[in-house]
């Protein structure tokens, strides 16, 4: 199995399989561009959303492969497990999945924070908003 | 759609908009409530943006009055009180910080997650910052955001009256019980004549306005100059919710002809049928008519899209003397008619016994008919003019003054009791909703809000 190996903001290495790595379209045209020798580096992604990012894709493409066991209710346990993270957090991710360009995470993530500001007053929209960013500040 | 001409209602935006809320979800009432006076609030005069209409009866009124006196004698309230509300009042949508760096992410995003809400959570958005607003009062995102709506919302019925009142009610959401709440029509007045993709249109004199009354934007089209009186009216929009068309049907005009019959000059009336279409990507009124002698029987026709205008025609010798039924087709491009279908003339047709009808696709003509005390559902197609189903829908049913076919179902009104009928047409079951004000519907449309620029 041919290996990837991403770098993420910190410098820290991840070690991949191609299949994985080219779920992400950004890392598809990166390694069309400038093949596999060299690490390929994402200076905008920090270590733990990259770690997260791979454990998702890994989990979905266990669960689409021909013999998995996992059930839609699985499936959907583990979303809502995945994103059920802090505002800060949820939106890095979806930072990270728009950069990376995994539409998948995207529509999720998108969905998680719409659902999150759904019955929500715009006062308290906007300081979610400002604690989130202050919390990255 | 171009921006230009834009009527922008300040006021009537937040307040036509709140009875539209009300009417979606009572539990938001009192969130929405404090976005809508802090935005109202920022053109009125600012002793209202203190709060006085709250008191609950005149004697608190009174004593809260006399109170504001005494602290604006000791000049207490004005330095901080009223300041500080006033600040408080522009913070929702001014503020500084929020205007430059919006909410962090960048502006595909922002609209990957507005598009996701439903339409009363994204207008509420307009109030958590600048850019914000600006995103969804951009063309474009109304016309993204109905794209992914519209064709799965439940939509609502607007009736029209003849006074030029509109109500709304909302049948189809399940439950057994419906109520024609009325609403605030578009600030110009009118008739509503139309809908489609959450823009409605409305009809004063010669004007013709269209508008969306959830952002209370309107515009005035060109002015319809043409003779005669309209029999029918309809309003379709394209399926990427990208342009929309307006369409008046003007019919039983009759042509005079002074015919020499027997030694006597005699006068001889023509019947023809004119289509006056309006197209908001080209701007402006085109009109086609049907061959002399067919003309439009009573408000049967349908739009399909922004394409194809449908016309059930009767051809008639004279008068009172028709021969048979024909199926046009307008093409709303190349604006010319074309006759798909005939029918021998059927008894039922005859305007007395009322019929409604709707064209469901390009196969047949579905209609609806009132055949003394009940309900009638046929359907015509082909040239046998063999009629499928013609089955009793509803028995008992007074004189219908008034009918429309909805998507699979029918909705009439007994012209006695005002009473609205709804009749599901999949398992024939009737539910009937009392009308209880004294105005007669006159037009009913089905509705589905949008964001959508007129």
């Amino acid at each position: 199995m041919v290996k990837v190996t991403l770098k993420s903001a910190e410098g820290d290495v991840f070690e991949v399989d191609e299949e994985l790595a080219l779920e992400s379209l950004m890392v598809k045209n990166m390694i069309e561009d400038v093949g596999l020798d060299s690490a390929i580096s994402l200076p905008n992604v920090s270590s733990t959303i990259l770690a997260k990012v791979i454990e998702y894709i890994k989990f979905h493409m266990d669960a689409q492969k021909d013999g998995s066991k996992k059930t839609s209710e699985e499936i959907k346990a583990f979303d809502d497990d995945f994103v059920n993270v802090g505002i800060p957090t949820l939106f890095e991710m979806v930072l990270a999945s728009n950069y990376l360009n995994v539409k998948s995470l995207l529509s999720l993530t998108c969905n998680t924070v719409a659902n999150m500001i759904k019955t929500k007053p715009p006062a308290e929209v906007k300081e979610m908003f400002t604690s989130a960013k202050q919390a990255k500040a | 759609m171009e921006a230009q001409e834009l009527v922008l209602v300040k006021h009537k935006e937040e307040i036509l908009f709140s009875s539209f809320v009300l009417g979606f979800n009572t539990k938001e009432v009192g969130s929405h409530n404090g976005s809508h006076t802090a935005m109202v609030g920022q053109d009125v005069d600012i002793w209202q943006t203190v709060g006085l209409w709250k008191y609950s009866s005149p004697g608190l009124f009174l004593l809260a009055q006399y109170a504001l006196g005494v602290l604006v004698a000791t000049d207490l309230f004005v330095g901080n009180s009223i300041l500080k509300s006033a600040n408080e009042v522009e913070g929702i949508a001014e503020d500084d910080t929020f205007r430059e760096d919006g909410l962090q992410m960048n502006q595909e995003i922002e609209e990957e997650v507005l598009q996701q809400l439903p339409l009363r959570d994204v207008w509420r958005m307009r109030a958590v910052c600048k850019r914000w607003r600006e995103l969804i009062d951009s063309p474009g995102f109304g016309v993204r955001h109905a794209q992914a709506s519209i064709p799965a919302a439940v939509p609502y019925v607007l009736a029209g009256t003849l006074r030029g009142r509109m109500f709304r009610g909302n049948p189809f959401n399940n439950s057994n019980a419906f109520n024609w709440i009325e609403m605030e029509v578009c600030p110009q007045g009118g008739f509503l004549i139309g809908s489609a993709g959450g823009l409605l249109c409305f009809l004063k004199g010669n004007q013709v306005l269209v508008g969306n009354p959830v952002t209370g934007c309107f515009r005035a089209l060109p002015d319809l100059r043409a003779k005669g009186l309209i029999s029918s009216s309809y309003m379709g929009i394209s399926q990427d919710f990208k342009e929309y068309t307006v369409c008046f049907v003007k019919s039983r005009s009759c042509e005079e002809k002074k015919v020499e019959i027997r030694g006597k000059v005699r006068s001889v009336y023509t019947m023809f049928t004119t289509a006056h279409v309006y197209n908001s990507r080209l701007g402006c009124w085109r009109a086609a008519s049907t061959p002399l002698g067919w003309c439009q029987l009573e408000n049967m026709g349908e739009m399909v899209g922004n394409a194809t205008l449908y016309l059930l025609c009767g051809h008639y010798k004279n008068l009172n003397d028709p021969e048979y039924v024909g199926l046009f087709t307008l093409d709303l491009e190349g604006m010319r008619f074309e006759l798909k279908q005939t029918w021998p003339w059927d008894e039922r047709l005859h305007r007395n016994h009322g019929l409604f009808v709707s064209c469901h696709g390009r196969t047949g003509v579905l209609c609806c008919t009132q055949f003394k005390n009940s309900m009638q559902l046929w359907y015509m197609q082909g040239e046998t003019g063999g009629d499928v189903g013609g089955e009793n829908l509803a028995k008992g049913v007074g004189k219908v003054s008034n009918a429309i076919c909805l998507n699979g179902a029918v909705l009439f009104v007994e012209e006695k009791s005002l009473s609205t009928t709804i009749l599901n047409l999949s398992t024939t079951d009737a539910v009937a909703f009392p009308f209880q004000k004294k105005s007669n519907l006159a037009n009913f449309v089905e509705f589905t809000p949008s964001l959508l620029l007129p």
